[in-house]
């Protein structure tokens, strides 16, 4: 396998007060974003970031940085790194819910307490480490629900989590899928480790690749700008009177966001809100 | 009691478009953050301004939780977005390089308001146009 390429990186030190003036300049070039530091003598160090491969941008990006009233240069690019680790290292297995058990470590796996499910998910780049509000809602809509005779479609499964939540409660079959390959590799890693065994249909792509078939239960955790255009395809999948359980809206959207399922034709069961967010229970009508 | 604040990150990110690649990887890992919970909140909070670069500064506490706060981005780049024009004027006064609506005047006043101090969308749309001035862009009825 060929090396990842190195994320071209271009680092520059600027006058303190241009600081807004490069959030002004950035958005011209398809930057990955960058860090700012405190410099010397009231100065900033801007660190900003490009996609791998983007390195035709670098000499004007350099040109508008110093445009700025700074001096840039450019080193070497940043190898991709496994950012999580710090992370991995020093977090703890949670609760979630009166049934979940969250092990982060598969490797060096701790036995759930009596009476709780354990999940095997170790934080990887891929969303859905069980820790955001956003998959705890759907964590707690799951152990309210008997999924037993059910086939589950988890639309944009991320990590996986849901999926593997969804068969220990008893679904019939769980079908995963996410638009992102690397999420994709991470969920299939999530599948393997699973203590006893689990089997469950993976596979890059969207909605589009299952329009054909259908399901008792919809699992889609995503953000709203994302989730909402999907919600007409969400209810051409569902078997009349099927379920649909939707996380990742903040609860400032609810009025948007209850507008758009039902005018997809779906009605809504159960509403749950975590702190900010807000998960909703819908069904086929 | 309030938690103890070990770091502050500063960061520009893309709206909406945040992943665990830097700088969100590199600055958030070393302080040990659950990198992709960053990701999801602040594309969530970002998505309605999706690559448009906006300012962000993440508190780290001692327990290696975090708060964040977005700021809006600068009137400039939103001025420019709405007339459609690559950069501003070098002779604001003699040279005009795009025009807005007194309407995209208030649109940009009403997102930057949080950050500009002040709870009259007059002055922040007085501030606008003086940014828009600045920049040879005619704010027209």
């Amino acid at each position: 396998m060929s090396r990842p390429a190195p994320y071209p990186v271009v680092v520059c030190t600027l006058p303190g007060e241009r600081e807004e003036a490069l959030a002004g300049i950035l958005g011209q070039w398809p930057v990955l974003g960058c860090q700012v530091e405190p410099g010397e003598a009231g100065r900033i160090r801007v660190t900003v970031y490009l996609p791998p491969g983007e390195d035709e941008a670098v000499p004007a990006l350099v040109a508008a940085l110093e445009s700025l009233g700074g001096e840039a240069s450019v080193p070497a690019g940043l190898e991709p790194g496994d950012w999580l680790a710090a992370y991995r290292e020093h977090v703890r297995p949670f609760s979630v819910g009166r049934t979940w058990w969250i092990d982060p470590h598969p490797d060096d796996p701790s036995p759930a307490p009596p009476g709780r499910v354990r999940l095997l998910l170790q934080p990887r780049s891929a969303f859905g480490s069980g820790s955001h509000e956003t998959t705890r809602l759907m964590l707690l809509a799951l152990e309210d629900r008997d999924l037993a005779g059910l086939d589950v479609l988890d639309v944009g499964t991320g990590s996986g989590v849901l999926a593997i939540a969804a068969l220990r409660r008893g679904a019939r079959s769980v079908v995963a899928f996410d638009v992102d390959p690397e999420a994709v590799g991470v969920a299939r890693q999530t599948f393997a480790v699973q203590e006893p065994p689990v089997s469950c249909g993976l596979f890059a792509g969207t909605i589009r690749c299952v329009a054909q078939e259908r399901f008792g239960l919809v699992l889609a955790n995503i953000v709203s700008g994302i989730l909402l255009p999907l919600l007409p395809a969400i209810r051409d999948v569902l078997v009349p009177g099927g379920e649909a359980v939707l996380s990742g809206f903040l609860a400032a959207e609810r009025a948007t966001a209850v507008g758009e399922v039902l005018a997809a034709g779906l009605g809504v069961a159960r509403e749950r809100t975590l702190d900010e967010w807000l998960a909703l229970e819908v069904r086929r009508v | 009691m309030a938690k103890k604040v070990v770091g502050q990150i500063k960061l520009q990110l893309p709206g909406g478009q945040a992943t665990p690649a830097p700088p969100v990887g590199p600055a958030l890992g070393q302080h040990g953050l659950n990198i992709m919970d960053f990701c999801k909140a602040f594309n969530a909070r970002t998505q309605n301004q999706a690559g448009v670069i906006i300012p962000v500064v993440i508190t780290v506490y001692a327990d290696r939780t975090y708060s964040f706060i977005t700021k809006t981005p600068p009137a400039s780049f939103l001025l420019k977005q709405a007339a459609g024009v690559q950069k501003g004027s070098g002779i604001p006064n003699r040279e005009k390089v795009g025009k807005v609506t007194k309407a995209q005047v208030e649109e940009i006043a009403k997102t930057k308001m949080p950050d500009l101090n002040t709870d009259s969308l007059e002055s922040a749309m007085a501030t606008v146009m003086g940014t828009a001035r600045s920049m040879g862009i005619e704010v027209v009825d």
